[in-house]
């Protein structure tokens, strides 16, 4: 039995004793639910909102490879819709319909010439409107047969996790991540899909059980993350290099002359690739599935959780020798972009310390996280090693409130993150010629208060990075003008500075996205 | 024999004399106005003593312009009472509990009825043993405001801002009237939970914040947040209740005039007296039209003002950093309902006024009466800026269990 007979068995295993705990989880009796939020008083059983939204965004920099000086970053005007129907206390239809448009962006001119470019016209590569994957972001129907169970089936989103500032046990949504530079908010970046999702009571042990099995029902490009495609050569030649743009928010490229990547391919590689052709996770042995707990006890909250899935981010599998330019003297490989299965184990508490504030701590751990490797005798360039990952946050929130500034406190929020690779040599870290740290530490913080009651709000994040000495400032201010009876409309401008010592570690890989953006959003 | 007669006629007349001028005293301090008054601009000075001298201004300028001047019509008087069933479930505590030398009701007081149910005015330690006793007073078993319960807000000079908001109070100890009583199993060892739901703004729409309260009353609060935008339930910081919650000038200990930890201030009784407050509130939202985007002025109840005897309290946090250096709450003496509460900053400069009122209400299975509140209006002096709040209460007909109001709940009450 192979490698991957027994991670799949193992899967299969926690896959069954998930459901069997479901069965014995299934409520002996039942009792009318008490949702009352639409109770006798208000016949009303539907409810429409949502918000229009523009982000106008200026990068501060041009980017690598551009063609020409525009540094327009977004335009993007969203209208969103939610509709929350409740035919019944215990049924609920909820629905979340959006559509964007987004203008040609000149900063990326000639991404048509780069290998990562995908067909689809330039001037829809953004707007969504003619997919319903774009459209129809959630669609699912709730059935809460008591209130100890409650059953969600449909394209959703589900999240979770202890960490506010980033992602450790959040692990079930892809991302999309053509434009989730900090100014999108994740709730707007993640990729919903479809699945069935429920949350039992276990009263009695003060716990709760959540369980999801998500089949891979949306289109292959909707299952995995959406990345922005980078700057590429799109000819490699050691005479001539071509090198064309990417999309706005893509990565910096590896354009160091003479490294070995993991593909021994492009940027005056060792070989040329025959094309990246992505394979999408499809089959039945690919769906995704897992179980979280939830327990409160002793002032604590805590609890385990379990994800099968694939990797979101693609990586890149070497294949065979197809052929042979003379006169570069180099091989054709094919080349393909896969998405590797793997298992998530993980857990999680919370606490109120005795002292002010609350810490968070959460971690994961992968037996077969997949990697690619630089190793150039690895059959396909693909590797699994033991992976952590691991959070802990403290909270000062309602404690740093002041006589000189005594309509709102100031909230503190400080993570620290770190992730550990067992043997790291040879692995690659995203797309670079740089070797993956088997250990890697970041500090993140998050300050913020509003001024005269709501009327403004501000926040400073921060982020930083000892490797290499990356990381991010982003302040923000908004206003909520007082003109508008239910606060319906914000204007919100924010600053996003990234910076580190090199282009292929840390966070320097985005460190020529340092932007401007005005958030415009009206409520309805 | 003249002189004698003389001595004799003058005793009485003296005792005479003397009750009069103790009769007329509350007429020249507190001259009570008679059912059917009405009390505005124009009179108020008249009865300028049947209020916190901090709200006479409501009357006068609305505030220095944050509200119209307010015009009251007053009925008399009706006997209130705390719920009778309460009050004799209590009495098993009668002599049980003395305060410790950290102001906890000892030995092991759970919050199982009220500590004191024979305290006594003469009691050297009154005023700490009636906050005990108001800290465990009786509300109701459950309450629940649809989403029709709105509260408002407004700074000079520009329109009411509304929004509206679900929640739900569950009483897990002390029930009298829903069953199980007198206690709610719950794996928590609670005393009550209170969750709140926004219905909008949409920009607030489905954030929730849940918070337990212990029966160890030396256990502090636990607080739950479910932010919409990141859809999982988070712990917040539950020790701090004394900061503004969004888009209101109340904090948390602001609640029903007083909601702090009970051992964590202290107390003094400042005096005893009349004033005018709303017990059996008939301002709502059908009489308001039902629609809070139409209210255009702060809604204040301006019927059914009654002469209340109350307690005058001064409460001061053992915390230096507390922000409100003082508290003064107006207590009934009757219900232990608080009517109003001034608060001063640390500064000492007069900061935020509240005004509670309330709306008595018959239990279901019980043959009596309850006082519930009804709704607030409160005032930020220094920044100038009003708010309130109209309850669309629901009491004790949901049956709620520990599952509505579980942690787990908020996710399934998020999107």
């Amino acid at each position: 039995m192979n490698k991957m007979s027994k991670g799949r068995l193992l899967s299969a295993a926690v896959g069954v004793i998930g459901f069997m705990a479901l069965l014995l989880l299934v409520p002996k009796s039942s009792r009318a639910f008490n949702e009352v939020d639409y109770g006798a008083q208000n016949q009303s059983s539907i409810s429409v909102y949502g918000f229009l939204r523009n982000n106008t965004g200026m990068f501060l920099d041009t980017q690598p490879y551009q063609e020409n000086g525009n540094q327009l970053a977004t335009e993007r005007t969203w209208l969103r819709t939610y509709v929350d129907w409740r035919p019944s206390d215990k049924l609920k239809l909820w629905a979340n319909i959006q559509f964007a448009y987004e203008p040609d962006y000149d900063v990326e001119n000639g991404f048509e010439n780069n290998p990562s470019y995908l067909g689809k016209p330039v001037s829809t590569q953004y707007s969504e409107y003619d997919d319903v994957n774009d459209v129809l972001r959630e669609f699912y129907l709730e059935w809460t047969p008591n209130s100890a169970t409650d059953i969600k089936m449909g394209r959703q989103i589900a999240i979770w996790g202890e960490s506010l500032t980033d992602q450790v046990g959040d692990v079930i949504n892809p991302i999309d991540q053509r434009d989730a530079m900090a100014f999108t908010n994740w709730e707007d970046s993640r990729v919903p899909q479809w699945m069935i999702r429920s949350i039992h009571d276990l009263s009695s042990l003060n716990s709760s059980f959540e369980w999801i099995v998500s089949p891979l029902l949306t289109s292959d490009a909707y299952r995995v993350n959406r990345d922005a495609g980078y700057a590429q050569e799109a000819f490699p030649s050691d005479a001539a290099p071509y090198w064309t743009p990417g999309q706005r928010f893509g990565m910096y490229p590896e354009d160091r002359p003479n490294v070995i990547t993991p593909t021994n391919t492009g940027n005056y590689g060792l070989e040329i690739p025959s094309g990246f052709a992505e394979q999408f996770p499809d089959t039945w042995n690919d769906m995704r599935y897992g179980f979280r707990t939830a327990t409160y006890a002793g002032g604590y909250h805590f609890g385990l959780m379990y994800w099968h899935t694939q990797s979101y981010e693609p990586l890149l599998k070497r294949g065979e020798v197809v052929g042979f330019i003379p006169f570069l003297n180099k091989n054709i490989r094919s080349y393909s972009l896969v998405h590797p299965s793997y298992d998530i184990y993980g857990a999680y508490m919370d606490k109120q310390l005795p002292w002010p504030g609350v810490i968070r701590a959460e971690a994961i751990y992968s037996p077969n996280k997949p990697f690619n490797t630089f190793d150039p005798t690895d059959a396909d360039a693909l590797v699994k090693r033991n992976y952590v990952k691991y959070e802990i946050g403290y909270d000062l929130n309602n404690y740093l409130y002041y006589q000189w500034h005594n309509t709102a406190p100031f909230d503190l929020t400080i993570e620290h993150v770190g992730e550990w690779v067992q043997d790291n040599k040879g692995l690659a870290y995203i797309i670079y010629a740089t070797e993956q740290p088997s250990y890697v530490a970041r500090f993140n913080g998050r300050l913020s208060t509003n001024w005269f009651y709501d009327r403004l709000e501000g926040e400073l994040i921060v982020s930083y990075w000892p490797w290499q000495h990356s990381g991010l400032i982003m302040p923000d201010i908004t206003w909520k003008p007082g003109w508008m009876k239910q606060q319906n409309l914000s204007i919100q401008l924010k600053y996003i500075n990234v910076y580190g010592d090199s282009h292929y570690a840390g966070l320097g890989f985005l460190d020529t996205k340092d932007m401007v953006v005005l958030t415009t959003e009206f409520d309805f | 024999m003249n002189r004698g007669i003389k001595n004799i006629g003058l005793l009485p007349m003296i005792i005479l004399v003397v009750s009069c001028l103790m009769l007329s005293i509350p007429a020249f301090g507190q001259d009570l106005p008679a059912p059917g008054t009405t009390i505005n601009k124009s009179n108020i000075q008249q009865y300028k003593d049947l209020f916190p001298p901090e709200f006479v201004q409501a009357f006068t300028d609305g505030f220095g312009g944050l509200t119209k001047p307010l015009e009251i019509s007053t009925i008399a008087t009706q006997p209130r009472h705390q719920l009778k069933a309460y009050v004799e479930y209590s009495q098993k505590n009668k002599g049980k509990y003395k305060l410790d030398e950290e102001g906890y009701p000892s030995p092991d007081y759970t919050r199982d009825g009220q500590p004191f149910p024979d305290l006594n005015r003469d009691d050297p330690q009154f005023v700490t043993k009636l906050m005990w006793n108001f800290d465990a007073r009786y509300e109701y078993d459950e309450s629940w405001s649809d989403k029709r319960g709105p509260s408002f807000v407004q700074r000079k000079g520009e329109k009411v801002q509304w929004q509206t908001q679900y929640a739900i109070d569950l009483r897990f100890k002390n029930r009298m009237d829903l069953d199980p009583k007198p206690f709610l199993d719950n794996p928590s060892g609670l005393y009550k939970a209170f969750l709140f739901q926004y219905l909008s703004p949409v920009s607030l729409k489905n954030t929730m914040t849940l918070t337990y309260r212990y029966a160890d009353p030396k256990k502090g609060d636990s607080t739950f947040l479910y932010l919409p935008s990141m859809r999982r339930v988070i712990r917040a910081e539950a020790g701090q209740r004394s900061t503004p919650i969004v888009s209101s000038i109340s904090a948390l200990d602001d609640f029903g005039g007083f909601d702090g930890f009970t051992a964590d201030f202290t107390y003094k009784l400042v005096k005893e007296q009349k004033v005018l407050a709303v017990a059996d509130n008939v301002l709502t939202m059908d009489s308001l039209g039902g629609d809070p985007s139409k209210v255009e002025d702060m809604p204040i109840p301006t019927k059914n003002w009654e002469v209340r005897d109350v307690y005058v309290i001064d409460i001061t946090s053992k915390n230096p950093k507390y922000p409100q250096s003082i508290k003064r709450i107006y207590m009934d003496k009757d219900t232990m309902e608080i009517y109003y509460a001034v608060a001063w900053d640390r500064a000492g400069k007069l900061w935020k006024i509240f005004f509670m009122d309330y709306k008595p209400y018959h239990l279901k299975n019980i043959d009596d009466v309850a006082e519930a509140l009804a709704g607030n209006f409160g005032v930020d002096l220094q920044f100038g800026m009003t708010a309130a709040w109209i309850a669309v209460y629901h009491v004790d007909d949901a049956n709620f269990t520990y599952d509505d109001v579980s942690p787990a709940s908020l996710l399934k009450r998020g999107r």
